[in-house]
């Protein structure tokens, strides 16, 4: 096994494995010669997920079982990811989430409950386990997908945005504290992407940016050492404008 | 259940433009779902959009795009045998495998089309002559058919289906997966040389003498040229370049299969409609036929033999907001007069066409639907201007009675009563689909306009 720094295995860990972004950004990695562990809940898809990068990219691929919500699994995932490659891997991308209707949420606690759980509560305790264990080493890399929508709250999708917000913060104390282990996290903040999640949504097209383009651009920006990525670059300007709307007339806007 | 979205549809010639209910599945279960439980009364299988009429429209009922199911499953490559998804892509094949020493066995004029939308077309290639259209390549499929049941497909193994599916126009089933047998090659280059015809007769002549010799081949004809110059023509053959044929081009033999890459240019808006008139086609095409001066074993990389469009990107802007209709039409090589009528009416008629291509067709293969048959083969665009449709049935029935087909993956205007005449093998064709889907879960516009599968 190619082994880099020591106790460092050239592969990366792919949570959520089976959303078109996380695929797209995988291939990447896979492309750039990395080993790929896939966690995902849905098995059968997750295999075809491992299947395609394996024929595509010719590097070894390994399909773990994971759910984000049992947590008292994320320990025994890591010894996983280890045995599966023979050593604690590079890196962690996390893509899974979770983004049902706002009315939905707002009409049944139990869903907004998951809503945050998914968004925000699991990918805590996964960060958890691997920041532990990157800090230990000294070295390596986490990505994490949190939103736009977490970055303001609007009346159209505020409980996936406040989980999403949640993360932000969370991951922005992450990097503060890693910092001085050599560990780098970038907080990967989306706008519209052309996934299943916004498939048939009336968006401005040249705003919307394909899981391809994600891939590109969040491969990027973990390779640049990035702290905060905008995918694609734009948004960072339209939320800045967005955050700098006073509160007394955002509350009055329909966004 | 999986979310649709109501959109207006059409193919790549932009004629005509229908509303359906779409879905875009990302897992692979949903198919089956869809088509179990979808509220809509019928659904077709769609890929990237390149058919050019209404094959992958359904006007009011449900579309199924197949486009983000595209995973490559296993490559064997001893056997050179791929396995994928019906959403692959050819691009992707190609940016995979022929780094590796593969190319696609037969490829079409554009590589973003999917292997679904391939086999259901049975398209062909500048090869045809020699091995025949894409299905001939396909090992073997699985096909989700309406009644939910997945049947393994192959020429031995549910023969019949497997022979209804190839050309098939996704009547019989959705293909989910197929193994493809890929060609081994040395270079990403074809060694390419051009010969100018001065007319029909000389353009048939030196392609009955030297197609043999060639892998590829295919003519572009001026169809403004009149009188004696009717049919004028560049004949372009080529063949898979060898590493030792690259040994005078030092920079291509350093990366033999990895071509430099060009950067892709786009259509940003359609054109006004007066762009294209008969002054500007005649003068692309006397340059065209200028330009190309004789030449023996150019070196041209497979990009820019196989896909000088796929570089422009929405190059079908070109023709303006009302679309433009794709004629093309198979005739068997006893009718070269039909052919030759077929071209003078192209010739005298304000429809201009910028790009006309002919080929010689080689053995029918076993598809029921299958276009290609032994004989001669002519392609042209046609802008969509208020006479289009009835010079359009003057054509197909110039082409009826000269014993041709049209092809179905480009057509948008001809009529039912042609059909069984054009492709006898239509009745072993809904035999197979009325078997398979009894209820009528499988239906397109083209179904229902040519009458495929039920009167």
């Amino acid at each position: 096994m190619d082994t880099g720094e020591q106790g460092s295995v050239k592969a990366v860990v792919v949570l959520g494995a089976c959303s078109t972004i996380a695929r797209a950004t995988a291939g990447e990695f896979a492309r750039d010669g990395y080993a790929v562990i896939l966690g995902d809940p849905d098995t059968e898809e997750m295999a075809c997920v491992a299947a395609d990068l394996h024929t595509r990219y010719d590097v070894p691929v390994h399909a773990l079982d994971f759910d984000a919500l049992d947590f008292a699994s994320h320990a025994e995932f890591l010894e996983a990811c280890r045995r599966a490659v023979g050593g604690l891997p590079e890196g962690l991308l996390v893509f899974f989430g979770y983004m049902p209707e706002q009315a939905a949420t707002q009409a049944d606690f139990a869903l907004a409950h998951r809503v945050i759980d998914l968004n925000f509560t699991g990918v805590v305790s996964i960060l958890h386990v691997f920041a532990a264990a990157f800090e230990a080493r000294r070295s390596g890399f986490i990505a994490a997908l949190s939103s736009v929508a977490g970055d303001r709250g609007r009346k159209t999708n505020y409980t996936y945005g406040s989980a999403k917000g949640g993360l932000t913060v969370f991951l922005s104390g992450l990097r503060n504290r890693l910092h001085d282990a050599g560990v780098q996290v970038t907080t990967v903040k989306p706008g519209f992407m052309d996934t299943k999640m916004t498939f048939g949504m009336k968006l401005p097209a040249p705003l919307v940016a394909s899981p391809e383009q994600a891939g590109k651009d969040i491969f990027a920006a973990v390779k640049r050492g990035k702290d905060v990525v905008h995918v694609r670059w734009f948004w960072r300007y339209i939320m800045m404008i967005i955050c700098h709307i006073p509160e007394w007339q955002f509350k009055k806007m329909s966004l | 259940m999986e979310k649709s979205a109501t959109l207006k549809l059409s193919g790549w010639g932009r004629y005509p433009v229908e509303e359906s209910i779409v879905y875009r599945p990302e897992r692979r279960a949903a198919i089956a779902e869809i088509l179990g439980v979808g509220p809509e009364s019928d659904y077709i299988a769609r890929g990237l959009g390149r058919s050019y009429g209404d094959t992958a429209l359904n006007k009011h009922g449900g579309v199924i795009d197949l486009s983000r199911l595209n995973r490559m499953i296993a490559f064997d490559a001893e056997e050179g045998v791929l396995e994928c998804e019906a959403g692959t892509s050819l691009a992707e094949i190609i940016d995979t495998f022929l780094p590796r020493g593969y190319f696609l066995p037969v490829t079409p004029g554009t590589k973003f089309v999917t292997v679904g939308g391939a086999i259901a077309n049975d398209v062909h290639g500048k090869n045809h002559h020699r091995d025949g259209a894409f299905g001939n390549f396909v090992v073997d499929f699985t096909l989700l058919t309406a009644s939910g049941e997945v049947l393994p497909c192959s020429p031995t193994q549910n023969a019949d289906v497997f022979h209804a599916t190839i050309g098939g126009i996704g009547l019989t089933g959705l293909i989910l997966t197929a193994r493809i047998r890929l060609r081994r090659v040395e270079t990403a280059y074809i060694r390419v040389d051009y010969r100018r015809a001065p007319n029909i007769e000389a353009a048939l002549a030196a392609m009955a003498e030297s197609d043999a010799q060639y892998q590829y081949s295919v003519a572009w004809i001026d169809c403004l040229a009149k009188g004696a110059h009717l049919g004028r023509s560049v004949l372009m053959w080529g063949n898979h370049a060898r590493l030792t044929g690259l040994a005078g081009a030092p920079a291509l033999a350093a990366s033999p299969l990895r071509p430099k890459q060009v950067h892709p240019k786009s259509v940003p808006v359609d054109f006004p409609g007066f762009v294209l008139n008969p002054w500007s086609i005649r003068a692309f095409n006397t340059v065209f036929y200028a330009v190309h001066r004789d030449t023996v074993g150019a070196l041209v990389d497979y990009d820019r033999y196989f896909y000088p469009l796929d570089r422009i990107h929405h190059w079908n802007r070109m023709y303006g907001r009302a679309g433009f209709c794709q004629f093309q039409a198979t005739l068997p090589k006893s009718s070269v007069a039909t052919l030759v009528e077929l071209l003078e009416r192209l010739s005298r008629s304000s429809c201009a066409s910028f790009l006309a291509v002919l080929k010689c067709f080689g053995d029918e293969g076993p598809g029921y639907l299958s276009h290609p048959m032994p004989g001669y083969t002519l392609a042209f665009d046609i802008p969509n201007r208020h006479e289009l449709i009835g010079f359009l049935d003057e054509l197909h029935v110039l082409v009826l009675n000269g014993g041709g087909r049209i092809y179905l993956g480009k057509d948008a205007a001809a009529k039912a009563n042609m059909i069984p005449e054009m492709y006898p093998r239509l009745d072993g064709f809904r035999e197979v689909c009325r078997r398979l889907d009894p209820y009528g879960r499988l239906s397109s516009s083209m179904a229902r306009r040519l009458a495929l599968v039920h009167d």
